[in-house]
Order: C-alpha cells, then sequence, then structure tokens
C-alpha cells in the first residue's frame, strides 16, 4: 500500500518556540513533514483540515492542556486513529500513566533525546500503516470469497442473454420469410387481430409456469372445440406457448381462418423476439445490480461529504453480492418502512451491513432465518438484523467489538468486523446495539437523522 | 399431429435463463418433445410426478448448479436414482469441481455446460445425450 505524503507528516503541539525550533530541525533532518500548532485550540482547528500521521502533544500549555486536547481528539472518530506521543518534562508515573490511559501510544521525557524520539516515532507510524494495511487486507480477503459466487451471478444473465439473442435471430429470420407474404392474405379484421394479440402478449408479463401452461392448453382446447374450430390442438398448443389466458374473441376472425395454425406459428414467432427482448432487459438489469453492488463495496475510504442516501438501498446491494450464499439454505424476511433518506457516508455504512450480515450468516452455518427491519424511532432510522444462528454467550458478548476479538477459526475470521463496524457507526453520531439468546441474535443499529446538526455541534466544541 | 409423450425439462430459479432455454431448445427440437420448465428443485419433482402420472416420459434435464435448497449436482443424484435412465447435464455459472464430479460419479452426468453457454454447445449436448438414450434403450424413436 502505498501511504500518501501526508500520511507520514507529524505534528508538533507545543508552546514553547524552543522547544518547537529543536524538535522542527530534528524531525526535518531526518526526511518528515512537519506542521507545528502552539496550543491545543490550534492543532483541534488544524488537525480535520491536514491530517497528520502522528502528532507529539506537549502536556502543560496555556489553554487547553494535552490532556483535554488528547480527550478531544479521541472523541471524534474522525481523528481518534491518529497516534498521539505525549511529551513532557513531567517523569512522573502518574502522568506517564494519565497520557496512556486517556490514548496516547507512547511518552517522550523532556530534553527529548534525538535518537530515542526517532526510534519511537518510526515504531508508531509503521504500526499505524500495519493496521490500515491489514484493514484493507481483511476486506480483499472477503472480495476474494464472494468473486467465485459474483461470477456466476454475472454468468446467470450472459447465459440468458446470449440464448435470447440467439431466439430472437432465428425467429427473425423465419418471420420474415413468412410475414411479407402472409400478411396480404388477411383481411383487415384479420390483421387487427393479428396485431392485437401481439400485444397483448407483450403486455401480458407473466410466464406461466409448465403446469399452469398445460392447464391452459386443456381449457384452451375445450374452448376452441366449443367454437367449432378446425385444428383445436396445434392452435391450443401455440396459444398455451404464447401464455394466451385473455377472452378469445377478439382473435376469432383469425382462428378460423383456412391457414389459422401457421398464422398462429408467425404470431408465435413473433411473440417469442418480443419476450426474449424483455428477457434481455431483465438480464441487464440483473447483471447491472450485481456489478453495482459489487463497485458500491468496493468504493472506500474515499475522504468525501456525507450525502443523503435510502439505508435500504445499502443493505439491498450487500444482499445481491451475497444472494449466492444466502439462497442456498437461508431465508431473508425484508421488513423496510418507507423512511427519509439519512444524510450519511452511503458506502461505509454498507461496510457495516457487508459486516453484520454476513456474522449473521456464519453464525448460523449459511441455514436459518435472515431477518432484516428498519423503522423510525425517536428521529432515528434503526435497522435491525436479526439471525436464527448460535448467539453469543454472555462471557463473551462485552469483547465482540474489540478489534481482532474473533471467535473463528485461523483464517476464518480476524476479528475487525464488528470493530469496523462500531467506527463506522461513531462517525455517524449512531450507537448499535446487541441482543443474543441461543438461536436469536439481534443486532440495532441507531443512526440519528439530525446528522448535519450533530455534526456542526462536534465541530464547534473542538 | 398429437402431442408428445417424450419431454426435455429445464430447471434453473433464473426466469430468464429457463425462457431463453426453452426458446431454444423448442427452435431445434420443434414439436419432437415436449419442453418443461421447473423453476426450483421442488417444482421439478412436482412436473416429474405429473408427467410420470399422464405417461410422459422425460429424456433429459438439464439443471442449473446453485439453487436454493437443493443443489443440482444433489438434485441429479437423486434423479438418477429413481430414474436411471434420465440424461442428466450440468448448467452453471461457477463451476465447483468436487459437485460436478460427485454428479459425474452419483448422477451418471452426461454433460457440464459453463454459463454463458453457446447454442451450439447446448444442442449438441442434448442431441448426443438423446443420441446416447437411442443407443441404450429398446424402445426406438421411429415412428
Ligand atoms: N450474529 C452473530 N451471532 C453469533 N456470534 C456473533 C455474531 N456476530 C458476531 N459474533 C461473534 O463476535 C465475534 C467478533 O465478530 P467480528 O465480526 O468482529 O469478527 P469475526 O466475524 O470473527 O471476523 P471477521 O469479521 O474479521 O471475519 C465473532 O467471532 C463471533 O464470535
Ligand atoms: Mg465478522
Amino acid at each position: 500500500m502505498q501511504s500518501k505524503p501526508y500520511k507520514d507528516s507529524i505534528l508538533i503541539v507545543d508552546d514553547a518556540p524552543n522547544n518547537i525550533r529543536v524538535l522542527v530541525e530534528l524531525l526535518t533532518q531526518s526526511g518528515f513533514q512537519v506542521a507545528v500548532a502552539r496550543s491545543g485550540e490550534q492543532a483541534l482547528e488544524r488537525i480535520p483540515e491536514a491530517t497528520p500521521g502522528l502528532i507529539l502533544l506537549d502536556i502543560l500549555m496555556p489553554g487547553i492542556d494535552g490532556f483535554e486536547t488528547c480527550r478531544r481528539l479521541k472523541a471524534n472518530p474522525e481523528t481518534r486513529d491518529i497516534p498521539i506521543i505525549f511529551m513532557s518534562a513531567l517523569t512522573d508515573v502518574v502522568d506517564k500513566v494519565k497520557g496512556l490511559e486517556m490514548g496516547g501510544v507512547d511518552y517522550l521525557t523532556k530534553p527529548i533525546v534525538h535518537a530515542e524520539a526517532i526510534a519511537r516515532i518510526n515504531v508508531h507510524l509503521s504500526l499505524r500503516q500495519a493496521q490500515r494495511r491489514l484493514v484493507q487486507e481483511e476486506k480483499m480477503a472477503a472480495l476474494g470469497q464472494l468473486v467465485a459466487g459474483i461470477a456466476h451471478e454475472v454468468n446467470t444473465p450472459l447465459g440468458a442473454i446470449q440464448a435470447s439473442i440467439s431466439n430472437i435471430t432465428s425467429s427473425l429470420e423465419q418471420t420474415l420469410k413468412e410475414l411479407p407474404i402472409l400478411l396480404p392474405t388477411l383481411s383487415p379484421a384479420q390483421q387487427a387481430s393479428f396485431f392485437g394479440l401481439l400485444d397483448w402478449v407483450r403486455q401480458s408479463k407473466v410466464m406461466l409456469s409448465s403446469r399452469e401452461e398445460r392447464q391452459l392448453k386443456c381449457t384452451l382446447k375445450q374452448k376452441l372445440a366449443d367454437y367449432q374450430l378446425p385444428h383445436p390442438d396445434r392452435l391450443a398448443d401455440t396459444l398455451s406457448k404464447m401464455g394466451v389466458t385473455a377472452a378469445l374473441d377478439p382473435i376469432l376472425p383469425l382462428l378460423q381462418a383456412a391457414d389459422a395454425p401457421a398464422i398462429l406459428e408467425t404470431a408465435y414467432q413473433l411473440s417469442i423476439v418480443q419476450n426474449n427482448s424483455r428477457n434481455i432487459q431483465l438480464a441487464v438489469e440483473r447483471a447491472t445490480k450485481v456489478v453495482c453492488a459489487l463497485k458500491n463495496y468496493v468504493r472506500q475510504d474515499m475522504v468525501s461529504a456525507p450525502v443523503h442516501a435510502a439505508v435500504a438501498e445499502g443493505i439491498d446491494t450487500v444482499l445481491i453480492i451475497y444472494q449466492n450464499q444466502i439462497k442456498c439454505g437461508i431465508e431473508v424476511e425484508r421488513r423496510y418502512a418507507s423512511l427519509p433518506q439519512l444524510l450519511c457516508y452511503p458506502e461505509e455504512l454498507i461496510q457495516v451491513w457487508f459486516n453484520l450480515i454476513s456474522n449473521a450468516i456464519q453464525a448460523m452455518n449459511y441455514r436459518g432465518k435472515l431477518a432484516i427491519a428498519t423503522s423510525k424511532q425517536d428521529e432515528h432510522i434503526v435497522v435491525q438484523i436479526a439471525d436464527t444462528g448460535s448467539g453469543i454467550s454472555p462471557e463473551i458478548k462485552a469483547r465482540i467489538f474489540e478489534p481482532f476479538f474473533t471467535t473463528k477459526a485461523m483464517g476464518e475470521g480476524t476479528g475487525l468486523g464488528l470493530s469496523i463496524v462500531n467506527d463506522i457507526i461513531a462517525k455517524h453520531h449512531g450507537r448499535i446495539e446487541v441482543e443474543s439468546t441461543p438461536g436469536h441474535t439481534v443486532f440495532r443499529v441507531w443512526l440519528p437523522l439530525n446528522f448535519s446538526a450533530l455534526e456542526s455541534n462536534r465541530i464547534r466544541k473542538q | 399431429m398429437g402431442v408428445s409423450n417424450k419431454a426435455i425439462l429445464c430447471v434453473d430459479d433464473e426466469r430468464t435463463v429457463l425462457l431463453g432455454l426453452r426458446d431454444q431448445i423448442a427452435k431445434h427440437f420443434g414439436d419432437r418433445y415436449r419442453y418443461e420448465i421447473a423453476e426450483s428443485v421442488n417444482e421439478a419433482w412436482e412436473v416429474i410426478d405429473e408427467l410420470d402420472q399422464d405417461g410422459v416420459r422425460i429424456l433429459i434435464i438439464v439443471s442449473d448448479w446453485l439453487m436454493p435448497g437443493t443443489r443440482g449436482d444433489e438434485f441429479l443424484i437423486q434423479i438418477h436414482q429413481r430414474f436411471p435412465s434420465i440424461v442428466t447435464v450440468l448448467l452453471t455459472g461457477h463451476a465447483d469441481e468436487t459437485a460436478i464430479e460427485r454428479a459425474r460419479q452419483y448422477a451418471n452426468l452426461h454433460a457440464y455446460i459453463a454459463k454463458p453457454w453457446s447454442e451450439e454447445t447446448l444442442i449438441d449436448v442434448i442431441r448426443s445425450g438423446l443420441g446416447k438414450l437411442d443407443d441404450e434403450s429398446s424402445d426406438c424413436l421411429c415412428g
């Protein structure tokens, strides 16, 4: 992974000009990009604009001190992952411990020993990078598993399209031969009912099952016999293949023609063109959905502004990606309330649904019921994902959101899923709850609808 | 002209595939057979039972592999146990080697076709499958 240059930049937060000078010189010589803030307030103001790769934070400063600055940085999901190294002349163990407890990764005692400072900074930068790479790799591994399934999802509509094209081609070829000869032999009334029949077929969106088709054929045969038409068998055969369930009166002129079977055969060929064209359209829609779902999933980590989006769409994206693993043994129940759009980071929410759904599927060992419901409660959009899997035992329930906590076998899970989920939900000012008994586990995600108010509040507080 | 008492059955959970398949096969074999479709393994069994009752013989089954409930290879194995003379063909968008191998071994799989398929391949496979039947079975197709 190529690290972006600004990730290796270091922000020095210190009020003493002397310290700043020494540090700037040292760090620049070692090849880092350096930025300086002279107070905690200034640092908080600057960081959202230019995120540093690491922060060197003095503890004793006028205004808000280093500890408070750290607390606020940790409270903000966008800045909480930046490693912070505290600096102070205080050699008090209590302060060192407090710094680490507040979420600092390390502590440098002033006066700063150059070699030690550089070594520590390098360690934390590469740790941070390794962590980021791991998250990325985790995602790629999950993607790899899905690719095989997606091959099926795309090849299926492709197969349908290819078959339909060959059907259209041969039907057209045949009708182009027959139609010019046939049409002039038809009376105006017969022509009208010929095209009426085709219209009817085009508009009826139903495709009959074999059994329905067979039943239809029986009924048609009876009706045709009632009309005392010749060739009831052949006519019924063709009409049922076309799925004609409508009354026969409008096409009676056609059925009474001397060469009715040939005329109907031609109409049938044209209906094949119509049906297969519609088939292609359906298949293209299917394939497009799969591709979109994939794109949604891979697009990631883009620093973008939140946008308004429908939460259910993101959930459906994930269900499409998972279609293969779901459809064999899992019953999916979707109960979506009609909801307002949510200001959010849609791609990241997709990752939330992705992780929750894949956990649910795994917990059910690919057999069971997955129930997804959305609703609006107390100015929040609530998404509930329930499964009938093994459940989460009380002993581990408190730990499941920890990074790297997993009960899955080596290579099966890294334990990062729920910690990613947690981060993303925090970024949305939301919260997540879990209830579990064996055979019934529910994850409930609360996403506030007043995201922008909360967001500006957060920025103001800093 | 009577309706044929021999059938070709296609099973796939995707309607678009079924429609494409059915029209393709019908185009080539015309009135000689009945073309039946089923959207799931359950529906396929219903069709099979009905046809059985009506005295229609299924010659070939072309089945998708990845379907809700039962997978194509399992389905074809069950078919083979009950109707050993039916020719079995798997049609799938994703080749699971072990499943194909299993079907070869226990369902006497005649052929495996990958999606997207070419019409030529499909028709060749069906034709050779029917040919295999002619050779093996005593009741001839002539007449
Ligand atoms: N729906 C669920 N039912 C039962 N247990 C669950 C469920 N969701 C999560 N867990 C438990 O929480 C643990 C942590 O989940 P998390 O998604 O963070 O990691 P993982 O699924 O083990 O691995 P990864 O998501 O990285 O593949 C899981 O190992 C599992 O024990
Ligand atoms: Mg997981």
